[in-house]
């Protein structure tokens, strides 16, 4: 009688403590959840900021503004000549400065 | 004096009676249970009997009662009193799932979507609702009698103002009205502005995607909605141990575009430069890479006047609207021609300025005396003569099947919402005039994506490639999964291909696309001025014009391909307002792309005779020199813009 009734008390303790264990870890779940939610939140608003900021009308705005920056006049190129354009010889290679020597008067600055 | 308290005394003070008290009856003996168990005799058992039986009865009864109601409410009305029960503990939430983003060739965002606060109330709650609307209508911007027109209808539930800011939620809430709260709601938002937004789109306030990209790939974008299904109080906190059923939504996928954020921004500010510059009406702008046809831009605005501010078109007219394109057209006529060996190269011909075709005269742009011209020079001056001369060399039915083969009306396939298929009649229902007006590019309505992609196939080889938007999409596990190529087609062979583009090289190196010039870069082209037809279909409206330029650079090895096009431009020829856009335009796209400059450039021979001797060649015929231009063709090359 004594046993059975010290198993019941015992089983009793045993389930309510797991209702506790089950319960506290669901509210633990529930505030992870939220907290990732926010958190997802968070990044999606600052990926907007960042999207925002980097926008080419931003940057434009900015250059102007706020660094004093104006479009080119003009842009040059710089375009390739075909086979007939000057090409280096053996004079030019001569005339050139040993790059040994002009490594030591860099290396002496 | 004796104080009588007594009241029983008082009354006998008083010399009342006290009445007769009724014989007190003798009580019995209390005995405890215990003790008539041990020294009790065994009492009648015919009482106890009674009683027992009654007891019994009674709870017989009870017992009955219990059962059934339990039989009546667990068996009979089991699933009516399940679902009661239910309905007030077991709540099913809808997950919203998060619509995809639209990002760039480069992964940057053109459109996504982030958390914003909803204001709402529960009226049922409200106990002031014209306190709370004079309290909230300065913040929300709304008037008092709507706030309390809302405040005060049937419902548990109203939307106030929906997707704020969080500092006006946070004002709001601030207030503790009773009855009044915010919750997220998700907001479409784009990053860059208007930048594209005809293209893109844009989304219901339940992020419903109603036009451009955000409708086109709704069923993509939107993903798949879950819920979930628990069990929890009145307060809605969930019981811990109760059931818990999870349906998860699966996000919409992201839509990888082919267009440049950068490059779209730039289409767009020269766009609007020259609208605001010529006075236009409006205007597009479309660039698409030449080998995979991916596009790389593509403006439409529109200015609200004649010089005012300049807007996003609320449509796509890139692709949903149709414009006579004029002399761009003769792109078709010539490569047709060429292609069918209806005329070569090196051929001459006899131009005058005018020519009668059914009962129409049609006319060169100025007039001129009878000229000996090659294709190419035709090409150069725009000679619209010319262009009719050669068409009536390759047969009506040729040039409507070449129109056809260039992709002229049938949809390109992008698959954009509204896309037209333009308007070509069948060769059977030609007009007699047709002959005349359709190798010049009137009489046949066409988009610019259409001879965009049209010009596309000449710089790409002879082979057409179907314009496309969309490069990848980015399913909700991260995966990029890449759309399907471009169609390809050969519309033309690559012999014909090859002398068109020397043709429009030459229209660009001196003819009447000079301003599409890019310093560095060979550029193939040519200028369209086509009047707009009238509303109803006859005639023509005086006074407008459509301009556009259509052409690729490097015109050597081309990369891209790109059209300007004007509404009603002052001035009106396109080789003058939509050439120069071309040139910026292009010249930005190809820095970006980092195509290096072409080889002498600016020293490109007239209309390439080692191409025009290969074509030449090829069919048999002694090589033709170029023709020079004329002096009086070269002096009104500019006015024929």
């Amino acid at each position: 009688m004594t046993v059975c009734t010290f198993i019941t008390v015992v089983l009793a303790f045993g389930v309510a403590a797991s209702q506790v264990f089950v319960a506290q870890n669901q509210a633990r779940l529930d505030h992870l959840n939220k907290e990732l939610k926010a958190e997802q939140a968070r990044y999606d608003r600052l990926r907007f900021q960042v999207a925002e900021l980097e926008s080419p009308e931003r940057v434009v705005a900015a250059a102007h503004d706020r660094l004093g920056m104006i479009e080119p006049p003009r842009v040059t190129y710089v375009a390739p000549v075909a086979s007939n354009a000057p090409v280096a010889t053996d004079a030019d290679a001569a005339a050139a400065p040993d790059w040994a020597n002009v490594k030591s008067e860099l290396a002496a600055k | 004096m004796t104080t009588l308290v007594n009241s029983r005394d008082a009354r006998r003070a008083r010399g009342y009676a006290a009445p007769a008290r009724p014989q007190q009856r003798k009580r019995k003996p209390v005995v405890s249970d215990r003790a008539i168990r041990q020294y009790a005799p065994v009492a009648d058992p015919m009482p106890s009997r009674a009683r027992f039986l009654t007891v019994g009865a009674v709870l017989l009864l009870v017992l009955a009662v219990v059962v059934g109601k339990l039989v009546y409410i667990q068996g009979m009305q089991h699933d009516r009193f399940e679902a009661l029960s239910l309905s007030q503990t077991r709540h099913t939430f809808k997950l919203a799932a998060t619509r995809g983003s639209i990002l760039d060739r480069k992964g940057r965002d053109l459109a996504l979507s982030i958390d914003k606060r909803t204001i709402y109330a529960d009226p049922s709650l409200v106990a002031d609702p014209l306190g709370a609307a004079k309290a909230l209508a300065p913040i929300l911007q709304l008037s008092v009698r709507d706030l309390q027109a809302k405040l005060t209808q049937s419902g548990r539930f109203v939307y106030l103002a929906r997707k704020v800011d969080d500092a006006l939620a946070k004002q709001v809430t601030g207030l503790n009205l009773a009855g009044i709260a915010s919750t997220n709601e998700s907001a479409r938002m784009r990053p860059a502005d208007d930048l594209a937004a005809s293209l893109i789109g844009q989304v219901g306030l339940d992020n419903e995607g109603l036009g451009g990209l955000e409708h086109q790939y709704e069923s993509a974008l939107k993903g798949r909605p879950g819920s979930i299904r628990v069990d929890a109080d009145r307060h809605l906190n969930r019981i811990a141990t109760g059931e818990a059923e999870v349906q998860p939504s699966v996000a919409g996928n992201d839509l990888i575009l082919t267009i440049d954020r950068g490059l779209q921004y730039e289409a767009e500010r020269l766009l609007a430069a020259q609208i605001a510059a010529t006075r236009s009406k409006g205007g597009l702008a479309v660039v698409m890479n030449t080998q995979t046809g991916d596009v790389l831009a593509m403006a439409n605005l529109t200015a609200t006047k004649p010089g005012g501010v300049i807007v996003q078109s609320t449509r796509n007219t890139t692709v949903t609207d149709v414009f006579e394109p004029g002399s761009v057209n003769k792109l078709i006529t010539m490569a047709g021609a060429l292609e069918d060996g209806a005329v070569k190269v090196g051929d001459r011909m006899l131009v005058p300025d005018r020519l009668k075709v059914g009962n129409h005269v049609f006319t060169d742009h100025d007039p001129h005396a009878p000229t000996t011209w090659g294709p190419t020079d035709i090409m150069r001056e725009s000679s619209n003569i010319g262009s009719i001369m050669i068409a009536q060399k390759l047969g009506r039915e040729r040039l409507a099947s070449y129109l056809a083969d260039f992709g002229f009306g049938t949809k390109t396939g992008i698959g954009f919402p509204g896309e037209t298929a333009g308007l070509v009649r069948p060769v059977a229902k030609w007009y007699s005039t047709d002959m005349g007006s359709i190798p010049i590019g009137m009489g046949v309505s066409v988009s610019a994506l259409q001879m965009l992609a049209a010009y596309n196939a000449v710089a790409n080889g002879g082979k057409y490639v179907a314009p496309r938007l969309v490069r990848a999409t980015i399913d909700d596990s991260g995966a990029e999964q890449p759309a399907a190529q471009a169609r390809t087609r050969r519309a033309v062979s690559v012999s014909t291909a090859t002398a068109v583009t020397a043709m429009l090289e030459e229209v660009v190196k001196s003819g009447t696309g000079t301003l599409a010039q890019i310093p560095g870069y060979r550029v193939a082209g040519k200028t369209g001025t086509a009047r707009k037809p009238a509303p109803g279909g006859t005639g023509y409206i005086a006074g407008a014009y459509v301009s556009s330029f259509a052409g690729f650079a490097p015109a050597d090895n081309p990369a891209i391909t790109a059209m300007v096009m004007l509404d009603e431009p002052t001035p009106i020829f396109g080789g003058l307002v939509a050439a120069p856009v071309f040139s910026d335009l292009a010249r930005a796209v190809l820095r970006e792309l980092r195509v290096p400059p072409s080889i002498n450039a600016m020293a490109v021979t007239p209309a390439q005779p080692s191409v025009i001797q290969q074509i030449a060649s090829g069919d048999g015929d002694a090589p033709a020199a170029p023709s020079t231009t004329s002096s009086t063709a070269a002096a009104s090359c500019c006015s024929k813009r």
